[in-house]
């Protein structure tokens, strides 16, 4: 499942997407908000995407890892809105026979969609706010 | 002409202060003449606009494509998912 929503995330929800019989190795990576960045202080984070093409950018992504580490089932969900310090923004689950492909498909999943997905972030912190990959 | 429904989304949404917004543009129009017109005379999408990618009916095109009549052109500043 690949999805952009304003709800919290499931992880009961990722975990059950990629779990079958064959799969030995389950890692579920869950990106949170932190309370600082960059020397700032961090009040909370807004989410913005293209809901569609976001999906259909996590959907690529995840068939390409499964591509590349044959075996491999993957997962991912992204969060809009308003997220509070410790409030999971993304999770990407991935499962494989073995834990080794598991890792690195996770890896590689959240790596590309930091770079690629069409969602923004708003840092709003102690002073003002920004958005990330705006500010200096 | 041709209508383009144009998606603002980040800093285009906070600088125009809406998330759409229909346009007729002339054929042959590309998305980043679109863009050039969308942010003219305010500074800070002028400032953006040589990191700004685009998307047309979802899909990642390049700036000098040629819209049609009916696409849906989201302008794409730096993104930061995750």
């Amino acid at each position: 499942m690949y999805v952009v929503t304003e709800e919290p995330l499931s992880l009961d929800e990722m975990l059950r997407a990629v779990s079958h019989p064959g799969a030995g190795g389950i890692v579920l990576f869950l990106g949170v908000v932190r309370d600082s960045n960059d020397g700032r202080d961090v009040k909370h984070l807004e989410y913005e995407a293209h809901a569609s093409a976001a999906e259909a950018s996590m959907r690529t992504i995840s068939q390409d890892a499964e591509a590349r580490w044959p075996g491999t089932r993957v997962s991912a969900a992204h969060r809009t809105g308003r997220l509070e310090i410790g409030e999971a923004s993304v999770v990407v689950a991935a499962s494989a026979p073995h834990r080794a492909e598991a890792f690195e498909a996770a890896r590689y999943v959240i790596d590309t969609l930091k770079s690629e997905t069409p969602i923004w972030k708003k840092e709003v912190f102690e002073g003002g706010a920004v958005w990330i990959g705006e500010e200096a | 002409m041709m209508t383009i429904r144009l998606l603002f989304f980040a800093q285009f949404r906070e600088a125009l202060g809406e998330g759409k917004r229909t346009v007729e543009v002339e054929r042959g129009a590309t998305p980043g003449v679109v863009l050039a017109r969308v942010s003219a005379g305010n500074q800070r999408l002028e400032s953006l606009q040589s990191v700004v990618r685009f998307l047309v009916n979802g899909e990642l095109v390049r700036g000098d494509i040629d819209l049609q009549d009916g696409d849906e052109l989201a302008f794409v500043p730096p993104v930061a998912g995750g």
